[in-house]
């Protein structure tokens, strides 16, 4: 005992220093660590940009190629990068931007146009003529695949008049031309990058003239846009725009209420009442062009018979979605397009009645429902509630007797599979939501015309019809409005009744924005502008 | 030593290549074409053709699987379907976001773990560790994406206290980290507790103890270095288990990590980046259990004479 | 005898009796809720979409309408058949490989545990979201996934017990009076092996339920509109703020759940434990 007492009194004190020793410096080390961490919190939250306006997004954007961008969300992205000749107010007047003036021929034939001088590309190329030449081309470029040649219609070719002056020349009248030219599908991109960049490259990182230029994309993540401190006109007021891909409605609401970002993009309409609650946050919820509808693909049998899908019409009840699903964030469809649309025909709807609808497909000859399952292509986050009322339209089919299997696809896996010609066509039905500037061609068209198939265009219900092409044709190129408005009503009143496409209910745009956010421009087409906005401190 | 060290890593290697041969079997095993499954849907005839030229898919298995393995030596894990970015290139940009997420929750899981589980072994039976057995049975029941979105309610939502999902700042982190600790540091609390337990039974302990040293030291020095491996192995398997589990943190928290790539692809039928990212994943469950085993010897030498 | 003991030290646990009961509580759930809802889990009645708890629906309502209580306890039978058929498919797969490993060790043991350890070489949870990628999606295709994911773990196991148990004398001497490999199997490793089994498999419930309920809430798991806890916390995920109850009340059931599991896999493995201090 003692010689351990002895041991102990000898060797303890020194480890028991040094230990103790050891303990003061890790307590030390800890609080320095936790002070730097503090520090690092709060500089971090000095240094926020507030000349940068962040927006979040639900879906990915494939393609920021004017020509290739497969929707007008991602278009909206690519409108601050890459301008058109023409500018659309929000009251759908034309206004000039790349281009300062133009005419029209008397024949309808041949439009003029006089270019802005002085302006450059981000890469310094000139804009001139041969620009607009060479970014026209691109649209009718067999080569290169874009769904938007409707809106440039029958363009035979393009000249270059002078340096300034360039003339487009169409094979037949085209009215809607001139809605196409303030259109993302004809921005007219710098022909030095084209040729210079790799496709890959360019797809991600277009190069036009726009107030802003791509700083950065990280696929899945964001893309950045910076000011283009060359910009011909006023300067944009944001220094830069972050884009945040943030597939969860609910995510992007919760970032807006916390203040981590500036505008949430489609909101849920279930949220709606929140957002309003909330001082800081504001609701931009405009009825817009966007129509949104069950897509029948019919070259796949049953769908072929007209019989059925009115059937199949009847069974859903597009009231209570509109009411109950979009909760007053949408109003339900009373005609093939919305009202605000040149070429709007009011139709009477297909009423719910299940009932009539179990009837009409026994005398179809399936009294039974139909057996086989029916796939239902879809993708979720890029319209509000599109997931809710594609299990909804799975309920109300499965009350007749139709089997819906839901497929979720990704954005671009989605739009792929889509495209997919006739006979690999994967689906037999599809949500199918259309929204474009408000002019009856640009929707009927593509979405019906017999040229317009899969892998082509968007006519995803396979629908061909002699009459209604003859009809859209002749609507295209005719220039009295009244004799127009007429050929759309007749095309209208025979898709309605061969309901390739139920149309069902026409969304709002809902954006929860920062109360401090001034000047944002919103546009009845589902675009929006913040080149003029500016947070107020 | 040294022998156990390359005889470790040489071991690690069958292992390796046993990996590569499941995931190329991955893409092989889908139902159809698989050229038309690693070129996308909606490729064209030409394209289908010359990845099947490139990969040589019109040839037996075994080719192919060289063929495979080749281009992995290279690096060349093929090309995003969704992205047309090379995988490595899509990988590698988000690889480091999930490393730094999972590295930083097992480590505080760890320290926070390992300190309370001492604490309860040696004060065992108190209501102190009574507390902590139920808090980290509680935690290791609790679904990650159950716990995730209710954090996201009360300190997003409600509170407005830290961000709601996303990238960018050290505050970014604090949620996901937290949430994905939660149900390691259960695992970790409890192997160290019983583990310390055991080794605080052992005759050197009480001869350190009946010594008159204070506790802190006899823990630090007599306790702990025996109690380390168990300890360690639940760590090398909690870190292994969190790579699985970022699939779902990083959904939850829009995390742009290699877990919210893989969900990306899983939706996007991108096969390609699916293959790489289970490829790399399992090369970094391989890694850390060789850094383990590695880590028994610098503290066990006995371990690489047994 | 063992079990007379093993439940006798179960019931000193209070912890072990609450994880008993609460997994009685989701078996009784999942055969007895489809009789017990009080509305249809599948029709859908938009009217009432979103609605907080109510004398009708008690715990509120789903977007589409359709009762949150309702499908809940429709949404238990799912999880349960996922769970057990998960843990059923690793035992029967994993257990008889292990004993195998463990017994005959040399060449076969090799391929055995090598196979283990390449499996175990994926992250769990990664594996079988890879497999479901690779087979597609639903209930069954979940429960493959998760099966197969449990199986090396069991043939670990089972391994080394069985490598303990074939070092026994009374073993031994079985090999050495000529009793042949499968008596001695059955007689001495498999009852030997069971305690084992039990405690993992208990436990392994409550991560197959984990597991089943993590590839649901990612859409990849029980189809619309079919309820299942996992999917139906998935689906809540949006409605955070206006509807937190389509997220809190699957997500309490599958905490409940797994906890019943892991207290009772816990109560267990103290209770089998030998070296218990």
């Amino acid at each position: 005992m003692t010689l351990l007492k002895v041991v102990q009194s000898e060797v303890v004190p020194e480890t028991q220093s040094r230990l103790l020793k050891e303990g003061k410096v890790m307590r030390k080390f800890f609080a320095v660590l936790l002070a730097g961490l503090a520090l690092l919190l709060i500089v971090t939250g000095v240094f926020a940009q507030d000349d940068t306006i962040k927006i979040a997004i639900g879906v990915e954007p494939d393609v920021l190629d004017p020509v290739r961008q497969s929707t007008v969300l991602i278009a909206n992205i690519v409108d601050f990068t890459c301008e058109t000749l023409l500018y659309m107010t929000p009251d759908s007047e034309l206004e000039p931007l790349l281009a300062t003036s133009w005419s029209v021929s008397p024949s309808g034939l041949e439009y003029t146009f006089n270019i802005r001088q002085g302006v450059k590309f981000h890469d310094s190329t000139p804009l001139n003529a041969e620009a607009v030449k060479f970014s026209f081309d691109r649209i009718i470029d067999p080569n290169i695949p874009t769904p938007w040649s409707g809106y440039v219609g029958p363009l035979e070719r393009v000249e270059v008049v002078d340096e300034y002056i360039v003339r487009v020349i169409l094979s037949k009248p085209f009215a809607p031309f001139l809605t196409g030219a303030a259109y993302t599908a004809t921005a007219i991109v710098s022909p030095t990058a084209v040729r210079d960049m790799s496709p890959e490259e360019f797809i991600f990182s277009p190069v036009g003239t726009g107030p802003f230029k791509i700083e950065s994309y990280v696929p899945g993540v964001r893309v950045v846009q910076v000011r283009n401190e060359d910009y011909w006109g006023d300067l944009a007021l944001p220094k830069k725009i972050i884009w945040n891909i943030v597939p969860e409605a609910g995510t992007r609401l919760a970032q807006v209420l916390s203040g981590d970002i500036d505008i949430a993009y489609q909101i849920s309409p279930a949220d709606i009442p929140r957002v309003e609650a909330n001082p800081s946050v504001e609701l931009v919820s405009v009825p817009s062009t966007r129509t949104m509808g069950l897509c029948f693909n019919t070259s796949k049998p049953p769908y072929d018979d007209k019989k059925v899908r009115q059937a199949l019409a009847h069974a859903i009840d597009a009231d209570a979605i509109a009411e109950d699903i979009m909760r007053g964030a949408a109003s339900r469809s009373t005609g093939l397009l919305a009202p605000s649309f040149f070429g709007y025909y009011e139709l009477p709807p297909y009423e719910y009645n299940p009932e009539l609808s179990k009837q009409l497909l026994a005398e179809a000859g399936y009294p039974d429902g139909i057996d086989d399952i029916a796939m239902f292509f879809h993708t979720a986050g890029r319209t509000p509630m599109d997931t809710e009322v594609c299990q909804a339209i799975q309920a109300y089919l499965g009350e007749v007797g139709v089997d819906v299997a839901l497929v979720t696809m990704d954005w671009s896996a989605f739009i792929a599979a889509l495209l997919s010609p006739r006979d690999k066509s994967p689906y037999h039905l599809t949500n199918l939501s259309w929204g474009t500037p408000p002019d009856a061609h640009h929707t009927l068209y593509t979405l019906f015309h017999s040229s317009m198939h899969p892998p082509k265009s968007f006519n995803l219900s396979f629908y061909s019809n002699a009459e209604v092409d003859r009809l859209l044709e002749e609507a295209a190129v005719e220039v009295d409005r009244n004799v127009r408005r007429d050929l759309y009503r007749q095309a209208s009143v025979i898709l309605w009744e061969d309901v390739p496409w139920d149309t069902l209910y026409v969304v709002n745009m809902s954006l929860a924005v920062n109360a401090d956010l001034r000047d944002l421009i919103v546009y009845p087409w589902e675009k929006f502008s913040v080149v003029k906005s500016y947070l107020e401190k | 030593m040294l022998g156990y060290v390359i005889k470790r890593i040489g071991l690690s290697f069958p292992l390796i290549l046993g990996v590569t041969v499941i995931t190329f079997l991955l893409t092989r095993v889908l139902p159809g074409d698989p050229a038309r499954t690693i070129a996308g849907v909606n490729a064209t005839n030409e394209v289908v053709e010359q990845i099947r030229q490139k990969f040589g898919l019109n040839q037996s298995l075994p080719v192919q699987y060289f063929v495979y393995l080749k281009d992995l030596f290279r690096g060349n894990m093929g090309v995003s379907i969704r992205s047309t970015k090379s995988v490595m290139q899509e990988i590698m940009a988000r690889f480091p976001n999930s490393l730094s997420l999972v590295t930083l929750s097992v480590a505080c899981a760890a320290v926070f773990g390992i300190v309370v589980g001492t604490f309860s072994a040696i004060h065992h039976y108190s209501v102190l560790d009574h507390i902590a057995t139920l808090v980290s049975l509680f935690g290791v029941s609790i679904p990650i994406f159950w716990s995730g979105l209710m954090l996201i309610s009360l300190f997003s939502v409600t509170l407005r206290w830290l961000p709601a999902g996303g990238f960018g700042t050290p505050a970014h982190f604090i949620l996901p980290v937290f949430s994905l600790s939660l149900y390691c540091v259960a695992n970790i609390m409890r192997v160290t507790r019983s583990s310390v337990l055991d080794v605080l039974h052992r005759p050197h302990v009480q001869v350190a103890e009946s010594k008159g040293l204070p506790q802190w030291i006899v823990i630090y020095k007599h306790v702990v270095r025996n109690a380390l491996m168990p300890i360690l192995t639940i760590i090398g398997l909690q870190f292994g288990s969190l790579l699985g589990g970022i699939v779902l943190a990083e959904t939850v928290f829009a995390w742009p990590g290699l877990g919210s790539l893989l969900m990306l692809s899983v939706f996007s039928r991108d096969y390609p980046v699916i293959q790489g990212i289970v490829l790399i994943l399992a090369m970094v469950v391989i890694a850390t259990n060789l850094v383990t085993d590695l880590a028994y010897a610098v503290i066990d030498p006995r371990v690489v004479y047994a | 005898m063992l079990w007379r003991n093993v439940w006798k030290t179960l019931k000193k646990s209070r912890i072990g009796l609450v994880g008993l009961g609460l997994i009685l509580l989701f078996v009784l759930i999942s055969i007895l809720g489809p009789l017990i809802a009080l509305h249809d889990p599948l029709k859908i009645n938009l009217a009432y979409s979103l609605e907080g708890p109510s004398r009708d629906a008690w715990l509120g309502t789903d977007v589409l309408g359709r009762d949150i209580l309702s499908r809940l306890l429709c949404g238990a039978r799912p999880s349960l058949l996922i769970c057990f058929g998960a843990v059923g498919f690793g035992m029967i797969i994993g257990v008889p490989l292990g004993v195998c490993g463990g017994y005959f060790r040399g060449k076969v043991d090799l391929v055995i545990r090598s196979l283990a350890d390449l499996l175990l070489a994926f992250p769990p949870f990664l594996l079988a979201l890879s497999l479901i990628a690779a087979i597609g999606v639903g209930l069954n295709n979940v429960l493959l996934a998760v099966g197969i994911s449990t199986v090396p773990v069991y043939i670990r196991l089972v391994r080394a017990e069985t490598f303990t148990i074939a070092e026994e004398d009374y073993v031994t001497s079985s090999v050495a009076l000529g009793r042949s490999n499968t008596g001695i199997i059955i007689a001495h490793i498999l009852p030997n092996i069971i305690p084992v089994i039990v405690v993992q498999s208990t436990l392994f419930m409550g991560i197959t339920l984990l597991y089943a309920a993590g590839l649901g809430f990612l859409g990849l798991g029980a189809q619309q509109p079919q309820p299942e806890w996992g999917a139906m916390l998935g689906a809540g995920r949006n409605y955070i703020f206006s509807a937190p109850q389509l997220s809190l009340f699957p997500g309490l059931a599958i905490f409940v759940t797994i906890l019943g599991f892991n207290l009772l896999g816990d109560a267990l493995r103290d209770a089998l434990d030998p070296y218990q201090t």
